[in-house]
């Protein structure tokens, strides 16, 4: 039977063995002794990995008790290195088309759906004028009368708009 | 400070800062709406706004909503400007000269009487030109009350726009003339002003 012991003792090695790179010719094999995890029977590799869920659950336990967890950054690199290593769950949001503005505008990692159009797309901007009412623009003739009826009341405006730049 | 409307820097001159110039379409488009609603027709874009009840009410409306929403004072001016350039009448003046020249002699015959203008002058104008002349002074004013902010006075103003207030109707070509006319114009429309004034 396996010491169980044995194989945190051999991952640990192992570890400091990768960090430190290439053992000496002094110090024995330690990756080498390591006993194959994959001839250990299924019996021992579910003790070992409940032991470890459990191992995991407590020293979280412990990490959550206000003594035991001081303010200030987590100190374990290993949950860390872990944390990085975990890919992104969340992937780009999708964005309901309400076409609101222009459908072309779409950020790169915006996701859009099309949706039901809500029938307000011009709402509170002024109209864009065809060329033919353009031309019709350009083309009226005003009597002496249009003009001083069209001084008076953007005259009026104009003045309102002037001592504090607030309209009175 | 937000600083708009009449104190306006280089306000109605020519140069000033680019209006919106689908503002100023809009407002013109209003405002002819809002005169003649009968055009109401060849403004389609405008008509598919609106419910079709009481057009002339409704022109009325938009004309002063769009007004409130306080669009900016380069856009007015530019308004103002086209009506200006789009006076029609059948005389080759709005202003006789003649009647200009006997005017300035009553004046000084009466040694420069302060309601000159409204004694003088307005019973001598034809019909409506003395309303016309007396809005578009009441404008100036405002705005050459304001010359310390916006750089404009009367003077410049009746100056660049003399000649198309006075409107002059000329098909000649000479560059001589017309800037004779438009010399002769400004300074006429400036003693007309300043006779306002006073």
């Amino acid at each position: 039977m396996v010491n169980i012991f044995s194989f945190f003792t051999r991952k640990k090695q192992s570890k400091r063995a990768s960090w430190a790179g290439a053992p000496s010719s002094g110090q024995p094999d330690l990756a080498a002794s390591a006993v194959n995890f994959e001839n250990v029977s299924p019996a021992v590799k579910l003790q070992t990995s409940r032991f470890l869920s459990l191992r995991t659950r407590s020293s979280a336990r412990r990490l959550e008790s206000p003594k035991d967890n001081p303010p200030g950054p987590r100190r374990s690199s290993e949950s860390l290195r872990r944390r990085a290593r975990r890919p992104s769950s969340v992937g780009p949001l999708p964005r309901l088309e309400v076409s609101f503005g222009p459908v072309g505008e779409v950020d790169d990692d915006v996701v859009v759906i099309p949706g039901p159009s809500l029938g307000l797309d011009d709402y509170g901007q002024t109209p864009q004028l065809t060329p033919k009412e353009i031309e019709v623009i350009r083309k009226v003739k005003l009597s002496v009368d249009e003009v001083r009826a069209c001084w008076q009341l953007f005259g009026k405006h104009l003045k309102q708009t002037g001592e504090s730049g607030l309209t009175k | 400070m937000l600083i708009s409307g009449c104190e306006t820097i280089d306000i109605m001159l020519p140069d000033h800062r680019n209006p919106d110039p689908t503002t100023v379409r809009y407002l013109i488009a209003l405002f002819l709406l809002h005169q003649r609603p009968a055009m109401g027709t060849s403004f389609p874009t405008i008509n598919a706004r609106i419910a079709q009840l009481r057009p002339a009410t409704l022109f009325s409306l938009l004309l002063d909503s769009s007004l409130m929403g306080d669009p900016g004072p380069h856009e007015l001016c530019e308004v103002l400007v086209f009506a200006l350039q789009h006076l029609s009448h059948n005389q080759p003046s709005l202003i006789d000269s003649e009647m200009y020249k006997i005017f300035v002699q009553a004046e000084h015959k009466a040694r420069y009487p302060l309601d000159a203008y409204t004694t003088l002058l307005l019973p001598r104008l034809p019909q409506g030109v003395g309303a016309y002349l007396d809005t578009i002074f009441d404008v100036f004013a405002e705005i050459a009350s304001k010359s310390q902010t916006n750089v404009v006075w009367g003077g410049k103003l009746c100056l660049v726009y003399g000649r198309t207030i006075w409107g002059i109707n000329t098909n000649k070509r000479d560059w001589e003339y017309i800037y004779r006319e438009w010399q002769f114009a400004g300074r006429r429309l400036e003693h007309l002003f300043c006779a306002w004034i006073r």
